[in-house]
């Protein structure tokens, strides 16, 4: 009989049957490995997201587990420079001719603060387009009013006065309600269209009936505004009574029309 | 030098191709499937008018008016289409890729969706309430508040762009994965 070693573990054995009875005991789940090495390399491929060597995979993982943080941190520092630019250049920006606030360190003294629903509405001037000067309490004793401040470049502001004429004014005015749109002092100190453009543009002209279109002081502008919005309006009673109050007219006209 | 030139030309032009080279597979892998291009389909429109809706609206500090669709821009219409086609693919490529336990790609895609909504930062409430939270004066509310928001009033476009690209190189990761994972396993080891 012919010698026969198993060329995994060099063992020897006496005949060829042994040595297969071996092979089959010992080593055949390697024989198994060794016939389909693919689907294995395939699982890998599918169910290790694609990574070929352990190192690109780990990195990918680190990151891929990261990725949010290093947006955010990245988006964080982007909104401090922007910031800190945009800071730097203020001052120059004003210096050329970008209308400013104010001239004065603070506001003035006879400003409410803290007006809300259910007190008296204080009065204060209104420079109408027509070159009139008014105050509040002249349209006070008929009707309730419709007292909308803005800025003529805020989209929010364009969409309420827009609305407002192309689909309220007609039951706002059938009701007795009277509309005064003022421009916030000065736009807020930024640049925008006059109160006369802006009511040609998207409020359809000056001339409507009840509907009136005017600038104001800084006093009431910081009355009547104290937290800066873009917009905000009050509904005031013919008494001179604040109904209510708001600072998103386009979202709230529904409401307004409803309840004046 | 004019050789020079032309290897750099064709130097740039192979990297745009091998890059678009895995998004086109990719897309050919996914929407040789109907059922992918019908979901395509059905998101890249519902998203679009969804996005009409809201970019508009934002200003208003909601997220919905069934009016200020009115008054929407034509950068607002051009994006709000783009958002949908974009959108609806990401959706797409990352469902198959989740079936095919390939990688899928999140983050970005969220971080797209906050750029895109950059007009709720004009005109409503948002900014000068973080500013007062930090209890800054009155006088520095008033010359803070309406610049910052006159920025992203003047801006958004820019962040619309950003928001979109941002989609792209989401597209780009997940098509990545899918052509190294599923090129190979379409061709008869796995079905879709």
């Amino acid at each position: 009989m012919t010698s026969r070693r198993c060329d995994s573990c060099q063992r020897e054995f006496g005949s060829e049957d042994a040595l297969l009875q071996h092979q089959r005991d010992k080593h055949q789940g390697e024989a198994d490995s060794a016939a389909v090495p693919s689907r294995r390399v395939t699982k890998k491929a599918g169910g290790a997201r694609g990574g070929r060597n352990g190192g690109e995979h780990l990195i990918a993982r680190w990151y891929a587990k990261r990725r949010l943080t290093v947006i955010a941190a990245i988006a964080i520092i982007i909104t401090i420079v922007a910031s800190g630019v945009f800071a730097y250049h203020y001052d120059s920006m004003n210096n050329l001719g970008t209308r400013s606030l104010s001239s004065s360190g603070s506001p003035p003294t006879s400003v409410v603060y803290g007006i809300k629903p259910g007190d008296r509405a204080p009065d204060f001037q209104i420079f109408l387009v027509n070159g009139t000067t008014t105050s509040l309490s002249r349209f006070l004793g008929g009707s309730t009013l419709l007292v909308y401040f803005v800025t003529t470049w805020c989209p929010g502001c364009t969409q309420a006065v827009g609305l407002l004429n192309e689909t309220y004014y007609q039951e706002l005015h059938a009701k007795g309600v009277t509309i005064i749109v003022i421009e916030l002092y000065n736009d807020l100190g930024q640049s925008g269209p006059s109160i006369a453009q802006f009511a040609d543009k998207y409020g359809g002209g000056t001339s409507k009936p009840g509907w009136f279109y005017a600038t104001t002081t800084q006093n009431a502008t910081f009355t009547y505004d104290p937290n800066a919005y873009l917009e905000v309006y009050y509904v005031i009673s013919a008494s001179g009574i604040i109904l209510y109050s708001g600072s998103s007219l386009a979202a709230d006209l529904p409401n307004v029309v409803n309840e004046a | 030098m004019i050789l020079r030139r032309n290897s750099n030309n064709s130097g740039s032009s192979k990297l745009l191709s091998d890059l678009l080279r895995q998004e086109r597979s990719a897309l050919l892998l996914v929407f040789s499937a109907r059922k992918y291009v019908i979901l395509f389909s059905i998101l890249a429109i519902g998203i679009s008018t969804l996005y009409m809706y809201l970019l508009p609206s934002l200003p208003e500090g909601v997220l919905i008016s069934q009016y200020a669709v009115r008054f929407i821009t034509p950068t607002q219409e051009a994006f709000s289409v783009a958002f949908g086609v974009l959108f609806g693919l990401v959706i797409v490529l990352n469902l198959y890729a989740f079936k095919m336990h390939a990688s899928s790609s999140k983050h970005l895609t969220l971080a797209s969706i906050l750029a895109s909504f950059v007009n709720a930062l004009c005109c409503t409430p948002l900014i000068p309430s973080i500013i007062a939270i930090s209890g800054v004066s009155t006088q520095l509310m008033f010359e803070l508040s309406p610049r910052i928001q006159a920025f992203f009033e003047s801006a958004y476009p820019y962040f619309y762009l950003l928001s979109a690209f941002l989609l792209l190189v989401s597209i780009h990761l997940i098509s990545k994965n899918i052509s190294s994972c599923c090129l190979t396993a379409s061709r008869g080891e796995r079905r879709l």
